[in-house]
């Protein structure tokens, strides 16, 4: 093989490997591969704990990831909440961190238009009543004392929601007096948050847990999940597609897989053809060296 | 002078340690309201960090501008950028819809079209770099390096639904006993088995870790939160 081929194919201007990357995402979301996604037991292990609790029930969900992450995270998050309002669940939100917020209304505003446009066509009998059917608690500083808090207290830690609106006084609330008394917590993070829920929520008050997180974060909780501190993990855009298959409806997620599938071949194929010429060249400097 | 800079500290943190340490265990009257005391002290405390960031933040910023040191404009936008989604926020919506945090309000449209998209945006950049890293850096130089490209290519495929099918596909035509063989099985091994592991033992060090620290702190053998030369 010509090595000075190997030589330029080993030095290549890094713009052209952005120009494939750009060609490789944006090709399929033009014309859309609809690949099948199969669906894992971790991810199972969150939707059938929600698909077993009673309707009526109310689950804490922390939505506790940055914007840098919402494209990954914020499909989870609408498939999360349509599964509990179609089943007739009850949500109250929650947040850590300062940014969260943000993330949490633009998702539970999304999904209150969603289900006034379905009341409105007489799809639903009626549209969600926020307070009633969910409440969201806004930012609540401290971390591990305000998870200890709740653990106590709930209303008592977090005195009023992001509207402002006295704890005390919301429906939703009035027979939640502290942490076990929601059946589930989902939490939604981009960062190690579930361990400060696991430590301070699951093992204090023995609440159960489902985990839905980022790719990146996904193997550092299989520990936990092997340890039954969790019950689940829907880990990134991989897990918001396995999601929606379970609801049965093609979302942002599944769309997304598409694009994901194939810049993986992509990098994939990075790695052999740069690991190929440099296996090559490095043969070659053995044989000049041994001349 | 002394007392005051160097024992009562160390008093401080010896006494509330503790306290707290008895708390956690005891739920009765009077260890339960010290920790309730303490948990709003440590929510309060924990906001101020966040007043003390931003003015932090101010102070290097406006010293940035006022020696012109180079970016000295950036600082400029940080500072305009600031006081809108401040004045934004914390105006409620009685004043005008377009103030207070609600959807459709000037802080929400801040939040969604220029924080998330720019955040967003910057969190994508990692995917060419990676890109780049892969086909200029990854290469088998050693046996370790070998092993982590041979899981990485099998995690990396094994996690999209062509590598599923694909395994599928080869495994099934050579002999149904192969499944252990196929890419998302051997992707679902790796993490639960080898992560999982790897991560408990990381786990079980910064547990113990942390115990000890803390111990050492209570009992005044750590010094470093003082600051000086203690």
């Amino acid at each position: 093989m010509n090595i000075k081929f190997i030589d330029k194919l080993l030095k290549i201007d890094r713009r052209i490997i952005f120009v494939l990357v750009v060609i490789a995402i944006v090709i399929p979301i033009l014309f859309p591969l609809n690949l099948p996604v199969q669906v894992t037991d971790e991810v199972r292990g969150v939707f059938n704990e929600v698909e077993k609790l009673p309707p009526g029930s109310t689950i804490l969900v922390a939505f506790d990831y940055e914007p840098s992450t919402t494209p990954e995270m914020e499909p989870m998050g609408i498939a999360l909440m349509r599964q509990c309002f179609d089943k007739g669940l009850k949500v109250v939100g929650i947040s850590w961190l300062q940014q969260a917020p943000g993330n949490a209304i633009k998702v539970l505003s999304k999904i209150q238009g969603e289900y006034d446009t379905k009341a409105a066509e007489g799809k639903r009998e009626k549209s969600l009543v926020y307070g009633e059917d969910y409440a969201y608690m806004g930012f609540q500083p401290g971390w591990q004392a305000m998870i200890l808090g709740i653990g106590r207290d709930f209303k008592g830690t977090c005195k009023v929601d992001y509207k402002g609106n006295d704890a005390f006084s919301l429906p939703i609330l009035k027979d939640i007096e502290k942490l076990a008394d929601f059946p589930y917590l989902i939490c939604l993070h981009d960062d190690s948050m579930i361990n400060h829920w696991i430590i301070y929520g699951h093992e204090i008050t023995g609440i159960r847990i489902g985990s839905m997180c980022t790719a990146v974060m996904a193997p550092g909780i299989y520990a936990n999940l092997n340890a039954g501190q969790i019950t689940g993990i829907v880990g990134g855009l991989k897990g918001g597609s396995e999601y929606e298959k379970l609801l049965k409806y093609r979302g942002a997620a599944t769309s997304g897989m598409d694009s994901q599938t194939v810049i993986h071949v992509l990098i994939v194929i990075f790695i052999l053809v740069g690991n190929f010429a440099y296996l090559i060249k490095e043969h070659h400097l053995k044989k000049e060296r041994m001349r | 002078m002394d007392f005051f800079k160097r024992k009562l500290p160390l008093v401080i943190v010896f006494l509330t340690g503790v306290v707290m340490m008895i708390s956690f265990y005891v739920p009765h009257t009077p260890f339960n309201q010290i920790w309730d005391g303490a948990s709003n002290w440590y929510q309060i405390i924990r906001s101020f960090t966040l007043v003390i960031a931003v003015v932090s933040l101010i102070r290097s910023h406006y010293r940035k501008i006022k020696t012109g040191k180079q970016g000295w404009g950036y600082s400029g936008i940080m500072f305009f950028v600031l006081i809108v989604t401040a004045v934004c926020g914390i105006i409620p919506d009685s004043v005008h819809p377009v103030f207070g945090n609600k959807s459709g309000s000037l802080y929400m449209w801040i939040f969604d079209y220029v924080n998330t998209a720019a955040a967003a945006t910057v969190f994508s950049l990692l995917a060419f770099y990676i890109a780049s890293a892969a086909y200029r850096a990854f290469r088998v130089r050693t046996i370790d390096a070998t092993i982590m490209l041979v899981a990485a290519l099998i995690v990396m495929i094994g996690r999209v639904p062509w590598g599923e099918q694909f395994s599928e596909l080869i495994t099934s035509r050579i002999s149904p006993h192969l499944k252990f063989l196929r890419l998302d099985v051997l992707t679902s091994f790796f993490l639960n088995y080898p992560t999982a592991a790897s991560k408990r033992a990381i786990y079980l060090g910064i547990a113990l870790a942390s115990v000890s620290t803390s111990l050492r702190i209570i009992l005044g053998i750590e010094r470093t939160y003082m600051g000086g030369d203690d």
